[in-house]
């Protein structure tokens, strides 16, 4: 590691004076490469949710079967020239169906995850804040915190399970029990966070200063308590990835003909046994590579958040 | 009060003055005009409640008074309740604290009858609070503009861009270099006079009646010290603010306060005019203080008492600085001494009083 001088001369902090819209986004820009260039890991976690997402994207163009089509006079090919990744046991493309999976795996996590991380932050911030001060709040956010703990007494991956079981099996049910089994995560990271932010003398200068307690959550203690949630939020869409895959090899996520991961590797699963791998290895792999791309983008956003942590990546670039 | 005293307290003065480059006292009195109390506080109780123990008594019957544009110097020990006085008048005792008794009141009015909501929009606007360690004060993922102009436009009412020019004022006001660029700096980038400065901007852009000061000084070097009390001054004249001034350090107490008050256990021990208290302090405990700033060898052996005793709550009946006193006498330990007056202005609480 490179000496970090304790002050930063020219360093990308802020420059004087008014920066117009350009400037800043140049700025950012600037800033962005150099945090991957600094950390490689970031980069690649960056590359590989990118292609990910074009592939997603463009996967009309790209694919060159149908997803969907079954031709029974090719089942089970090995990997060759007209099937890269081989073809399952119906005769379906492997690697077709691997390009078309995200659509719906990427949909359902970054969906579900979406959801269950804004209740639970606004929720977690209430009650985190409001903990222990006198009065009706007390016992609502007590009660808040005791039903996150039946929650979260229950398996996930059951829960989940028993939640599609409960509404029907279809893509809108997996994406509720993904967000449903997640609030608590959110809920309790942020009630943490919030219950040592809330200690900061900052906030307590605010409240002294006549701040009334939606700017002080506004201004203070959500700003200060987002990071581990933002960093996390990476982090859960590849767990939620996970899930989705979970729930389909088990048969409570997606059905068959749709292309997704976790039901791929469940319909070529018996054929491993077999020694034809590629059905079930293709997808296995995409899918643990999506979940890595993801788990370094969170940890790079939890950089970013942290002014104080993207200073040593200034002061780096400046002894570089 | 012998004449090595006397010549001690003089110089003490005036090497506060010289330190502060300001001989003005003459000021003080016109200043400090007579009206109605923008503070006044009357016979304060607070007491913290340790599970498992008798209530510590932090606070016991305080009577503090300030008059619009006094400055008020509180001094005490470590514990003594400066701290706990503050709080209790911005009514934000720190739990297990409890006000047991007495009344606060503000231009009149008892805060302790009013609502948290009718509170909050005091603090901040009439009544506001500078304290030391101004970075931790500071949320470190905001740019100081917004931080401030936050203040204006929750109490004034104002617009952010309005708050942002009021800001920039501000920071005019207290002297900061390159406003227009320290307006858009992270706490981080502060120093700590310049993160004082701006605590100071935050507590004065609404037009305080009145300010307390505890012990904001005291993490800066000399100089920045007393750069920060000139401005401070000079603010809260220009305002015609009053100041409750709490300091351990009893050399910028007179140099900057127009009254001051000694705390001790709780207790109000002495409470005089500036000129008076440091031509002569009457209490034992006030010369002790004063013997301990002192340069004088002799002086301080002579003040030094006893070491403190455990303190001892369930003994009201004797004098609370009976057991360090080095001018003890038998009625010290029989009877709790009242706060009397001495002369015009002077009180204080000792049976027998230092003489002139």
């Amino acid at each position: 590691m490179r000496p970090v001088p304790l002050t930063s001369p020219g360093g990308p902090t802020a420059p004087a004076g008014r920066r117009t819209l350009g400037a800043k986004v140049k700025f950012a820009t600037r800033y962005f490469l150099r945090l991957l260039r600094t950390h490689p890991s970031y980069a690649a976690g960056y590359v590989i949710v990118t292609v990910v997402v074009l592939v997603a994207i463009a996967a009309p163009v790209i694919a060159p079967y149908s997803p969907i089509t079954a031709d029974p006079s090719v089942y089970l090919q090995s990997p060759s020239l007209a099937h890269p990744f081989g073809t399952d046991n119906t005769g379906m493309d492997v690697l077709s169906r691997v390009i078309y999976a995200p659509r719906i795996d990427l949909a359902i996590a970054v969906i579900g995850t979406a959801i269950s991380a804004i209740i639970g932050t606004l929720l977690g911030a209430w009650v985190g804040y409001f903990q222990g001060t006198p009065g009706i709040r007390n016992i609502a956010s007590g009660t808040t915190m005791r039903a996150a703990d039946v929650l979260q007494a229950f398996p996930v991956f059951v829960f989940a399970i028993a939640l599609v079981a409960v509404f029907g099996q279809s893509i809108n049910s997996v994406i509720f029990a993904i967000a449903f089994v997640n609030i608590p995560i959110y809920l309790r990271l942020m009630r943490s966070q919030v219950l040592s932010i809330r200690r900061m003398r900052y906030v307590e200068a605010a409240f002294v200063s006549g701040m009334p307690d939606r700017f002080i959550i506004r201004d203070h203690i959500v700003p200060n308590a987002i990071g581990p949630v933002l960093a996390q939020l990476s982090v859960n869409i590849g767990w939620s990835i996970l899930l989705t895959a979970g729930l389909s090899f088990v048969g409570a996520g997606v059905r068959a003909p749709t292309p997704e991961w976790g039901a791929m590797i469940a319909t070529g699963f018996p054929n491993v046994m077999t020694g034809q791998w590629w059905p079930s290895v293709f997808p296995g792999l995409a899918l643990a590579v999506t979940v890595y791309g993801f788990a370094l983008i969170g940890t790079s956003i939890e950089f970013m958040a942290d002014p104080r942590r993207r200073r040593t990546l200034a002061a780096a670039q400046v002894s570089a | 009060m012998t004449e090595a005293m006397r010549g001690e307290a003089q110089s003490l003065v005036t090497r506060a003055n010289i330190r502060q480059g300001n001989p003005a006292s003459a000021g003080r009195a016109s200043a400090a005009s007579e009206g109605p109390a923008v503070i006044d506080v009357r016979d304060l109780e607070v007491a913290y409640y340790v599970y498992g123990a008798e209530p510590t008594r932090a606070l016991r019957n305080v009577s503090v008074r300030l008059r619009p544009g006094e400055i008020l110097g509180l001094v005490g020990e470590s514990g003594a309740g400066k701290t706990t006085l503050a709080r209790a008048i911005m009514r934000v005792v720190p739990r297990p604290g409890r006000i047991e008794r007495g009344e606060i009141f503000f231009m009149g009015t008892d805060l302790g009858a009013m609502s948290e909501a009718e509170l909050s929009k005091l603090r901040g606007r009439d009544l506001a609070m500078i304290v030391a360690n101004p970075r931790g004060e500071l949320n470190p993922l905001l740019r100081i503009g917004p931080q401030i102009a936050t203040i204006a436009e929750v109490h004034l009412g104002v617009s952010r861009k309005r708050g942002l020019e009021m800001a920039l004022d501000m920071l005019r006001a207290v002297a900061i270099p390159d406003p227009e660029r320290r307006l858009r700096a992270y706490p981080h980038e502060l120093s700590g006079g310049m993160a004082q400065r701006i605590v100071i901007a935050m507590a004065l852009i609404c037009g305080p009646r009145f300010v307390i000061s505890d012990d904001a000084t005291s993490g800066l070097d000399v100089t920045v010290q007393a750069q920060v009390l000139d401005l401070l001054r000079k603010l809260v004249r220009e305002q015609n603010t009053s100041m409750l001034y709490i300091t351990r350090d009893i050399g910028v107490a007179a140099n900057f306060c127009d009254r001051v008050d000694i705390i001790y256990k709780g207790e109000i021990v002495e409470d005089a005019p500036t000129e008076a208290f440091f031509s002569g302090p009457a209490h034992p405990y006030s010369n002790f203080l004063f013997a301990a700033f002192s340069h004088n060898a002799e002086l301080r052996r002579r003040w030094m008492g006893s070491a403190p005793s455990p303190e001892s709550d369930a003994a009201e009946a004797l004098c609370l600085y009976a057991d360090r006193c080095v001018k003890r006498q038998v009625r010290c330990l029989a009877e709790h001494p009242a706060l009397r007056e001495l002369a015009a202005g002077r009180l204080a609480r000792c049976h027998f009083p230092v003489e002139r």
